[in-house]
């Protein structure tokens, strides 16, 4: 159930992605439409068994969806936001996480979810989040931040990666591990967190649309 | 389905939980803070448009004075001086030699003042002028203007000379030379006495004649509310720039205008 949850709204935001493409302002934010369609066929794939009846490991494909996010994340902040000072913080959480991902999946590979992985990946994406909070806390101009689709993208990216860190971290406890109800818990959480993120993103998707209206272009 | 949840479980459940809180609330006082500190960005970029606003409109004021003064100048000065000299080199007579000379020479004196008078008006007016020398130096030069008119001067500074924003200098330059035409207009007066003081806090400028007065009532130079426009327009320049402008008058003992001028 909380599977179709999660699709659901991964569907629906690809499908906002789609209908908001082409009056997408900035056109950064298209990045994301690709991510959110090879978001929704990673999943489908690996829910409907069609990794494991190809004889593929999916968490090879989520390792590699999850540097794929670093980077696109990375991108779209960076070409979103015009100051220097920020974009060389976001150059530099986006390098380290480079390193630090590529050097835990040759420590401890990426047969199984390699939880030092996914907690270099959650701090990075938290902190392209914060990042942009603090930018526009920072600001000397009047923001309408609330309309600003990085705003919301940023709460959503914060919110579900920080679900995301919380797991991965209890995951380390044993008696939770041996627990299979517990995975059955982090769906459900998981599934709330998804909830926010892909309204976020949604919500982002239509501020973007309604950008151009504003500055009157 | 009701699940069977571990410790563990409890302990994602909860933190989640916590962080859900924190995070909600997080959002919900960093929006706040956000919105009063555009609400304050507003107020500030309002008095800012306001006060370029009221820039804009005192540089198209003193342009307008400046074209009114050129206006009258040529009039009242060097076209009467040109048009004397015109008058002189038409009668002349060459049959009288000696009279051709006097006339001569009468014209070329005539047609030197009209000179000497442009460039006096053209360094008056100029803004550069008054930037580059800075606000002593371009009251120095115009008191001398006014001592060649036969006008007794004085100029006295106090404390260390202290530069302000140009544009700062160029309206305090320009309501300074307002209140000196006024005398030359209107006040019938011998002598002119100008006093800046550079004190810790700002400048104090003032210029005092021995006239008969000007024509405002004591009630209106308490309240700072002249009926006249040129002292209304020189009253609105100094409180945009943010200096009080004082003027004292007494029947026939003399007028005396004061600008007190806050350094920030």
């Amino acid at each position: 159930m909380s599977f179709y949850i999660s699709f659901l709204l991964e569907l629906m935001a690809l499908a906002a992605g789609l209908i908001y493409y082409k009056r997408m302002h900035p056109a950064a934010l298209r990045l994301l439409v690709p991510f959110l369609l090879i978001t929704c066929l990673i999943e489908g794939f690996a829910y409907f068994g069609l990794f494991r009846n190809s004889g593929l490991n999916k968490n090879y494909f989520y390792a590699g969806f999850f540097l794929l996010q670093l980077y696109v994340f990375w991108r779209v902040f960076v070409c979103m936001i015009n100051r220097d000072r920020y974009i060389h913080f976001l150059n530099l959480v986006f390098s380290i996480s480079l390193f630090l991902s590529v050097f835990t999946l040759s420590v401890w590979g990426a047969e199984k979810l390699n939880p030092y992985f996914l907690n270099v990946v959650c701090l990075c994406m938290i902190s392209y989040g914060f990042a942009y909070y603090y930018l526009i806390y920072n600001s000397r101009d009047i923001r309408h931040f609330r309309k600003e689709p990085l705003f919301w993208i940023s709460t959503g990216i914060i919110f579900v990666n920080f679900i995301h860190l919380l797991f991965v971290n209890v995951t380390f406890i044993e008696s939770f591990r041996r627990s299979a109800t517990n995975t059955e818990v982090f769906k459900i959480l998981n599934s709330a967190g998804n909830l926010v993120y892909y309204s976020c993103i949604i919500y982002g998707f239509i501020c973007s649309s309604k950008f151009l209206k504003q500055a009157g272009t | 389905m009701l699940l069977k949840i571990s410790e563990a479980g409890w302990y994602l459940i909860g933190s989640t939980s916590l962080f859900i809180i924190l995070f909600v609330l997080f959002v919900f006082f960093y929006s706040r803070v956000m919105d009063r500190q555009n609400a304050m960005l507003l107020k500030e970029q309002k008095i800012r448009s306001e006060y370029e606003e009221a820039l804009l409109r005192t540089q198209l004021e003193i342009q307008e004075q400046t074209l009114k003064t050129i206006s009258e100048e040529i009039h009242d000065n060097i076209g009467q001086v040109l048009s004397l000299a015109k008058l002189k080199l038409n009668t002349l007579d060459f049959a009288r030699l000696e009279i051709l000379r006097e006339k001569t020479t009468e014209a070329k004196n005539l047609v030197s003042k009209a000179i000497q008078d442009l460039r006096d008006l053209s360094r008056s007016l100029n803004t550069d002028t008054i930037a580059s020398l800075g606000l002593v130096r371009a009251l120095e030069q115009e008191l001398e203007l006014f001592q060649k008119s036969g006008f007794t001067t004085s100029l006295q500074v106090d404390g260390s000379i202290r530069k302000l924003e140009p544009q700062r200098e160029l309206i305090i330059f320009r309501i300074i030379q307002e209140s000196l035409n006024n005398i030359i207009k209107h006040a019938e007066a011998k002598t002119i006495r100008v006093n800046a003081s550079y004190q810790e806090t700002g400048l104090q400028l003032s210029v005092e004649d021995d006239g008969k007065g000007a024509p405002v009532s004591a009630l209106d130079m308490e309240k700072n509310s002249y009926r006249s426009l040129g002292l209304r327009n020189m009253h609105n320049r100094a409180t945009m720039i943010g200096a009080v402008f004082t003027l004292l008058s007494e029947q026939e003992r003399g007028t005396k205008v004061t600008l007190d001028i806050p350094f920030n």
